[in-house]
Formats: structure tokens, C-alpha cells, sequence
């Protein structure tokens, strides 16, 4: 249900990152989701196809790029990456954890249009979609 | 053109609201508990049940967040206590924006302890900081004793957990055994209270458990104003 406020702040964000260096539109936008935020990726970019309109992301595709969560195990001190949900320690099957990361959600990139920008002639165009993080 | 960002937080705005409303808190000696679970599962009860039972000697403010009206502020008013009704009007969990309004409108200087109900939902609000400085998880026995493996989160992050609906208890097949091995394990070192309306006594733990709280922040705040 929030997901709406989420991408109006990821909006926000990224049309200030873009203004700040003069871009004239914002053609892809890449963030990284922990899967500790409850927040639903399939929900997320439906409501950016909502809330991009009348914004210098109005043409911009958003790119979620999922990431696992961390867990410290005070037990037997290691450190678990895991890629989704998960209160145990692998190594020593712990639940005395510590969660050290996989709640963020971050602006992590943007694909901008620069008016006027100096192109090397020779430069390739840059694919349409490039991985993101 | 490419833009890398370097990790800028969606929940920056959020976030600086609740570092603002944790620093607002500690500069007036107040503590702030975070009341979080699902639509029903006896929060307001909940809240009338210990403010009454806080003594004399404890002021305490309450914020109520709710989608809309302002049903439960009028239950907390009864109690003559300062409330103030925080209406999301559709949003699924209270903000630390909202909650600074909210402060805002309480009589700190004269408060040791804020009690911050949240919008009736086991998912959002524990992603949410609003400033407090701890949190309480609410489950009721007519929820169903897998609430707490449904939603590891709520209890993951919580400081306490109270099961409500206690005098309901026979009436269901809530395998209380379970459902607190599951929250131990989610949560080894929070404790974990049963409460009854009924039972006027039942929420005298809870109540000590906020004046232990109390105690310790109040001895803090001293201790880094020296």
C-alpha cells in the first residue's frame, strides 16, 4: 500500500540527482531493494509507471535490483548472506542474530538525456538497459 | 549519461524525522514505546488496561494512528490523558513525519513516557522508525499462534511482545507452547507477557516491564547530560 509514497520519494530523488547536473530527462532509474523491506517489486514499478508522469521520468523505466539479507550470529560469530528470509544461522543454527543488512532501499543509478552533451563521436551508444549496483 | 548515486535512501526524509523526534524525546526525558500489530489484536485495550495501572507518579502522552476517525483517541481521552489522533488517511503505518506533528501537539515537559500506537497492521510499521526507543509487538490468541512465523518481522524487531485475548484462549486452539518458542527464537531476548482484559492483574507485568524502561532511559539521559 505505500508503495506509492516510496516511488514519489524515489522520484523526488532522482529528479534532484538529475537536475543537479543539468539533465533535461531521466531515461532509467536503478535501485536496490533488501528484502527485509516488505515492499513488493511488482507493486513498486507499477506504482512508478503511476507516478513518473508529468516528471523528468516520465519515458524512464525502473530497474529493482533485489538483494538478500545479512545475518551476524552472536553464537558463533560468523556472518550469513542469505537471498531471502531467514532468522537462523547457517553455520551453527543459531537464532541469536543480529540482521546487519536487507532493509534498504536505495537510489542507486540513473540513466539521465544531458542537452548539449559532449559526445566523443567514436563513443558507442550506451546499451538501452545495463545491469544496475 | 550515467549516474551512479551512491546509495541514497529512500528513507532519508523518514529517518531524519526520527532521528529529530528520538533527540526531541531525550532532551525532555521522555521515553517513546513503538505499539505495533494487526487491525483487532487489542493494542487500545491494551492501553487502557496499563495507563490506569502506571501510577500517579508517570506522566504519559499518548499518539494514536489510525486510517481514519478518531474512535480509539476518544477511548485514551477518557483516561485523562494528553492523546493526539494521527490520521493516515490510507496509508498503512504511522511516519516519523506524522509522529513529529503529533509531538508536537503533546506537553513534553510534563511527560515521562510516550506511548505511540500504531496503525492496526502486522508489515509496514515495523520497516517504519518514528524515533521511539522501543517496541512493542502485539499478538492476540484469536489471531492464531502462526502469526508470528507469518510475519517474523514484526516480532524480529520487537523489545517486548504481549499476547491479548488470554480469557479467549480455551475458546481457540492457540498453542501458546508454539507460539512463544517461535517468538523466542525470532526474539531470544525480549520478554514475552499474557494479558487478559479480564484480568485487570494480567497486565501488571507489562506495566513494570515500562517502568523498568523508564528507569533506564531516564538514568541515560541523566548520565549523557553530564
Amino acid at each position: 500500500m505505500h508503495e506509492l509514497a516510496i516511488v514519489r520519494s524515489l522520484l523526488e530523488s532522482a529528479e534532484s540527482e538529475a537536475r543537479e547536473r543539468g539533465a533535461a530527462a531521466i531515461t532509467g532509474v536503478c535501485c536496490r531493494l533488501g528484502v527485509l523491506r516488505q515492499v513488493d517489486p511488482q507493486s513498486l514499478s507499477e506504482a512508478f509507471e503511476i507516478a513518473r508522469a508529468g516528471t523528468l521520468a516520465a519515458q524512464a523505466e525502473l530497474n529493482v535490483r533485489v538483494v538478500g539479507m545479512t545475518l551476524d550470529c552472536r553464537h558463533c560469530g560468523g556472518r550469513a548472506e542469505l537471498p531471502t528470509w531467514g532468522f537462523e544461522c547457517p553455520g551453527c543454527g543459531s537464532t541469536d542474530v543480529r540482521l546487519s543488512g536487507g532493509d534498504e532501499l536505495e537510489l542507486v543509478s540513473l540513466e539521465v538525456e544531458v542537452p548539449n552533451e559532449n559526445r566523443c563521436p567514436e563513443e558507442e551508444p550506451l546499451p538501452k538497459k545495463r545491469s544496475c549496483g | 549519461m550515467r549516474i551512479d548515486v551512491l546509495k541514497r535512501s529512500l528513507f532519508q526524509k523518514n529517518d531524519h524525522a526520527a532521528e529529530f523526534n528520538r533527540a526531541l524525546l531525550d532532551e525532555h526525558a521522555v521515553v517513546a514505546v513503538n505499539i505495533m500489530g494487526g487491525a483487532g489484536c487489542g493494542k487500545t485495550a491494551l492501553l487502557e488496561s496499563i495507563i490506569p495501572q502506571l501510577g500517579s507518579h508517570v506522566c504519559v502522552g499518548v499518539l494514536e494512528g489510525d486510517l481514519a476517525t478518531t474512535k480509539d483517541a476518544d477511548r485514551i481521552a477518557a483516561l485523562d490523558v494528553p492523546v493526539v489522533q494521527l490520521l493516515t488517511e490510507g496509508g498503512c503505518h504511522l511516519t516519523a513525519t506524522l509522529v513529529e506533528q503529533g509531538l508536537k501537539c503533546l506537553p513534553l515537559t510534563d511527560l515521562d513516557l510516550v506511548l505511540i500506537e500504531n496503525v492496526g497492521n502486522p508489515v509496514c510499521p515495523a520497516n517504519f522508525d518514528l524515533g521511539e526507543h522501543f517496541r512493542m509487538a502485539v499478538l492476540s490468541v484469536t489471531e492464531g499462534d502462526d502469526k508470528p512465523a507469518k510475519y517474523p518481522y514484526l516480532f524480529k524487531v520487537a523489545n517486548c511482545v504481549v499476547i491479548t485475548k488470554m480469557d479467549l484462549l480455551d475458546a481457540t486452539d492457540f498453542d501458546l507452547e508454539g507460539a512463544a518458542a517461535t517468538i523466542q527464537t525470532l526474539v531470544p531476548d525480549a520478554p514475552i507477557y499474557t494479558t487478559s482484559i479480564k484480568d485487570r492483574a494480567s497486565g501488571r507485568t507489562i506495566v513494570d516491564w515500562l517502568l523498568s524502561r523508564l528507569k533506564g532511559s531516564l538514568s541515560l539521559a541523566s548520565a549523557s547530560s553530564r
